[in-house]
């Protein structure tokens, strides 16, 4: 049996720990060749931990900031090695079959280094800026090439201030085009204090409804409507974007209100509209969690219906189903 | 000029060939089976073609060119004859090759060398292959079939040879190929007569007139152009299935702007021609890249021939050569077309080539008018026999010879194994392999001429008509032969994990290891799936990375090294054409937790499913297949299938450029790009009907899907669910 519950965000916030000298932060992804994240070619780092709490989240593993176990027992061939090595006993394999008491689990990730088949991974280890940029540095050549660079995602990759102020910094001395993609829930000095060393703010708006924020994303939004606001004031360059989720923000009223803030932001490139997708669903069940809901991803049409009421505000809007050539 | 207003479209013309082509392609499945190869232009036949060869042999073939060219000439009068209506050029082929004429008798086969090529798994020795090197079609349109039959003529008078077997080999092909020709003017009268369509019967006279000239006169307008093209590749390919044009749009363009500059051709017009050359054929072209000087040499005709591909969109083996200063508009609109079409031209790259084949002592200028004219491969037209693509040099196979030396060592000798030791066996067995195939470039080299002869290809060579001699045997100046390395990713992702799982870590025994591969792996799936699950080669600065490095190094230095016993030049590369499942069928389980039996490793592309975690990032993939090159000339390909949703993101296409104009830089050779959704492709692959229209790039070759094997399917299947996991 497979038991578990959803953690509060709150329980396990990003570690961002110093060990001798050298400051460590939590990744649980970095994804080359990305297109989808900013111009060009661009390698994704994807930080733990996020201040939100998005019901439709696509990267529910990024949510927590302590590294978890994912379990796909799909993959599983029964081999035992897992249960050899748990220290606490969550693993388990007897005739009944395969188990794992997640609650027991302290997720050290003994069991994932020894499962060789997949069916047990660790989200999230722990990384100096130093094994990061070594990883990032690999596919220069192609960001030079096509204006492209690496971009710091999550979860939400501000709350880890430090560390990615330290990646920020390695980066730009290597010459590299550099992006952050936040969600904006956060003390505004925490991004202001990223700035200087940031080319390119990729800013995620879900929503703007007070009562819709606190349904869907845990919180009322003021703050994340406010850091948008403040950077606006900077004159960054902004991409804003937002996750269109059929039954929470795919109506006309709520685009019109977010495209109408949005239009106000000096440094705005454009505005994009990403269709929701349930990835997610399946990233939860590796968690021991169930999916939420009843999302529904928007067609073509509406998305390009959604931009032209976006259009009203904003001169350039990108609903993401068109090819653009 | 054509007056358009009262035919049907060209597109309608094209469109019309497209359907038959598909027609053609289900017969020939229907017939035939499956077939892992280029779909030809070659057109499914009803009738046997009535030909009775002309022996010279006790073996009851034809051999020698003498013997070659006369009967080539009967096969020619016997050959049927074929008109597409709606195609701006007339003729086709039925069939490689002519029964029972040319090839290798029995007794001439390097039987000595079998031995050492069963122990190595080399598959494809080379020996007696044909037709893989590169014409200089200048040499045909500027002289016509007549004036190629005068210039032998003169050329024997010239040399006054003791044995004119050359010159009356040469000489009765053409003439065979002159009366086919003319048959096709009659035909194309007959037709005309009986046609009712005033626009067809007006296309089919044209077709007459036009081929009554071309029977002897050189091509003067671009549709003659390209007609005497469409009879070169019909006879090439009859001819042991040759296939080369060249820089196609240099070839055309002096033609194309007479013509224009005349009133006599439009853009739509000369589409249309292309498209029907396409359709003749899949003979490989190169449009782009660099003249001796280094200038661009992209035109109009340069997008023209990616517009004729477009609109035709059948398996067509075109080329963009990239270089620094290819224009940007011709690239881009090539990769435009690839995501429109899901598959279309393969990209050459001159940075790994050119700079490559200068490292072998010649000048750069002369090292950009090195075409990209076949599957994987380039060759100076006219001027280079080279023998590309025909002989692979199994990697894998020398690798488990020196993992089998170790552990007898260990059982013999009680000398523990260790990764010296076995670094030391494998490169002793590749050296031996590698020999062996040197000196069956020689067995070659020897006995090539004599036997059979490139008596199509000698025509539009710089040599072999003036010196009487066949390009095989001193009819050209410039000879670098060449081997291709197959299963790369194998062997390196096989030493990595001895040295990380058994070495290091001591999760095993080596003779443990021994026991599982001999047993491929029964009831140790964990151990396999740790074998396998080592940062593997692709990754970057990996061990696994270190080895391919350190193994591709020491082939090219094993094959480039030293030349063949007779002083042959050989030049490597890595490239397995489709043939890895072959290979792979004959070599046991492997250390990187292959079972037996299963596919070797593809080119020197990564396993796939090589980033950690399964994924394949194209940019990895790119910059481990850059950094294995031989850098010698020769090509080892970069092979990615992109899912189609990449266009749906913003940049995507500017991205692809961006990832082939990177690769060019980084050394690379050559890319084959698929763009597909993994949906269409799975349909496809469960139902290959489904999809007719489906054309996809195999290796260097694109072909319909549904015409290929399911294990070829199962290749192309593998590599993209693996690109996007």
């Amino acid at each position: 049996m497979i038991a578990g519950t959803r953690r509060c965000w709150k329980d396990t916030m990003p570690t961002t720990t110093a060990e001798g000298s050298d400051l460590r932060g939590t990744i649980f992804n970095i994804q080359r060749s990305s297109t989808t994240d900013g111009p060009g070619v661009r390698t994704t780092v994807f930080l733990k931990g996020c201040s939100n709490h998005c019901t439709w989240c696509h990267n529910p593993e990024s949510i927590g900031g302590a590294p978890q176990l994912q379990v796909h027992l799909d993959r599983c061939i029964a081999c035992g090695r897992c249960v050899a090595v748990c220290p606490s006993g969550a693993q388990g394999l007897d005739t009944e079959g395969r188990s794992f008491d997640r609650d027991a689990c302290k997720a050290c990730g003994s069991c994932a280094d020894e499962c060789f088949s997949g069916a047990l991974e660790l989200c999230g280890q722990t990384m100096s800026a130093a094994e990061v940029l070594a990883e990032v540095v690999k596919d220069e050549p192609y960001y030079r090439n096509s204006g492209g660079g690496v971009t710091f995602s999550g979860g939400e990759p501000v709350l880890q201030t430090d560390f990615l102020r330290r990646l920020l910094s390695a980066c730009r001395e290597q010459g590299l085009h550099t992006a952050v993609d936040t969600a904006g829930n956060y003390p505004w000095p925490m991004l202001a204090s990223l700035l200087p060393y940031v080319d390119l703010v990729l800013y995620d708006l879900k929503v703007l409804n007070q009562d819709s924020s606190r349904q869907f994303v845990g919180n009322d939004g003021e703050r994340i409507r406010a850091n948008l606001e403040r950077l606006g004031a900077t004159g960054h360059p902004v991409i804003v974007r937002t996750p269109v989720v059929g039954g929470v923000n795919d109506d006309d009223g709520q685009i019109a209100d977010m495209a109408r803030l949005i239009g106000g932001v000096p440094g705005l490139l454009y505005y994009e509209l990403l269709p929701y997708h349930a990835l997610g669903d399946a990233k939860l069940q590796s968690f021991g969690l169930s999916g939420n809901g009843t999302f529904q991803t928007p067609d073509a049409d509406r998305l390009q219906e959604l931009a032209d009421v976006a259009r009203h505000y904003v001169h350039d809007v990108r609903p993401k189903t068109k090819a653009t050539t | 000029m054509t007056d358009t207003s009262v035919r049907p479209t060209f597109q309608a013309r094209i469109d019309a060939l497209r359907l038959t082509k598909k027609t053609h392609t289900r017969q020939k499945l229907t017939d035939e089976g499956t077939h892992d190869v280029d779909d030809h232009g070659r057109i499914p036949w009803p009738d046997s073609i009535p030909f009775t060869v002309r022996p010279n042999h006790p073996n009851g073939r034809a051999h020698g060119i003498r013997a070659i060219g006369e009967n080539f000439r009967e096969w020619l009068r016997v050959h049927p004859v074929y008109i597409h209506p709606m195609s701006a050029l007339a003729g086709a082929w039925m069939q490689i090759g002519i029964p029972d004429v040319g090839g290798w008798p029995e007794e001439e086969r390097a039987h000595h060398l079998q031995p050492v090529f069963d122990k190595y798994n080399v598959l494809f020795s080379g020996i007696g292959a044909m037709n893989h090197l590169g014409p200089d079609m200048r040499i045909g349109l500027e002289l016509g079939w007549g004036g190629l039959r005068r210039k032998l003529q003169n050329c024997r008078d010239l040399n006054r040879p003791t044995d004119p077997a050359f010159y009356d080999g040469e000489e009765a092909f053409v003439e065979g190929l002159q009366d086919w020709i003319h048959r096709h003017v009659v035909l194309a009268r007959d037709m005309a007569a009986a046609e009712e369509d005033p626009e067809i019967r007006d296309n089919l006279l044209e077709i007459a007139a036009m081929n009554e000239v071309l029977v002897d006169d050189a091509p003067s307008t671009f549709r003659e152009a390209c007609q005497f093209l469409a009879w070169f590749q019909s006879v090439d390919r009859m001819w042991s299935a040759g296939g080369a044009l060249g820089q196609i749009d240099e070839l055309l363009l002096p033609y194309y702007e007479t013509d224009i500059a005349a009133g006599r051709l439009t853009d739509e017009e000369a589409i249309w021609c292309l498209a029907s050359l396409f359709f003749n054929d899949t003979h490989y072209s190169q449009i782009g890249g660099p003249a001796a000087d280094g200038h661009d040499v992209t035109s109009r005709v340069s997008f023209l021939v990616l517009e004729a591909m477009h609109r035709l969109r059948i398996p067509i083996n075109m080329a963009v050569r990239v270089h620094d200063d290819l224009d940007p508009n011709l690239l881009r609109q090539a990769v435009v077309n690839l995501f429109a079409d899901g598959t279309g031209c393969s990209y050459a790259c001159s940075h790994g080539l050119d700079e490559g084949f200068v490292r072998n002592g010649y000048p750069l200028p002369l090292a950009r008018l090195r075409a990209k004219v076949g599957c994987n491969w380039t060759a100076l037209p006219g001027v280079e026999y080279c023998l590309q693509d025909v002989t692979r040099q199994c990697l894998v196979a020398p690798f488990l010879c020196a993992f089998h030396d170790v552990m007898t060592r260990q059982r013999v000798d009680g000398e523990a194994p260790d990764m010296d030791a076995l670094w030391d066996r494998f490169r002793s067995h590749l050296e031996i392999s590698v020999d062996a195939v040197k000196r069956g470039k020689d067995w070659h080299m020897e006995r090539h001429s004599r036997l059979t002869s490139e008596i199509v290809l000698n025509l539009f060579m710089h040599g072999p008509v003036e010196r009487g001699l066949d390009v095989a045997e001193g009819g050209v100046d410039i000879y670098n032969l060449t081997v291709d390395g197959i299963g790369l990713a194998t062997v390196a992702d096989s030493f990595a994990a001895i040295e990380q799982r058994v070495q290091s870590e001591q999760r095993l025994t080596w003779q443990e290891l021994a026991d599982l591969l001999a047993g491929d792996w029964e009831e140790a799936e964990d151990v396999r799936l740790m074998m396998k699950s080592i940062p593997r080669f692709g990754t970057g600065g990996t061990r696994a990375d270190y080895w391919a490095l350190r193994i591709g190094e020491t082939y090219g230095d094993l094959v480039r090294g030293t030349p063949t016993p007779k002083g042959y030049r050989v030049l490597p590369g890595l490239f397995s054409h489709g043939t890895v499942n072959t290979f792979g069928s004959k070599l046991g389980a492997t250390p990187n937790g292959r079972h037996a039996g299963d596919p070797v490793a593809h080119n020197a592309n990564p396993d796939p499913g090589f980033l950690p975690g399964g994924g394949g990032a194209p940019t990895a993939k790119s910059t481990a297949v850059a950094a294995v090159q031989p850098r010698w000339g020769n090509t080892t390909p970069l092979q990615l299938d992109l899912d189609s949703s990449l266009a749906r993101t913003l940049g995507g296409i500017d991205s692809v450029v961006a990832l082939i104009r990177t690769h060019n830089e980084l050394g690379g050779t050559l890319i084959n790009l698929n763009v597909i959704s993994r949906e269409q492709l799975l349909a496809a692959h469960e139902d290959p009907e489904s999809h007719p229209d489906l054309v996809v790039r195999v290796t260097g070759y694109s072909a319909y899907f549904r015409s290929l094997s399911k294990e070829y399917r199962q290749q192309v299947v593998d590599r993209m669910l693996a690109a996007g996991a």
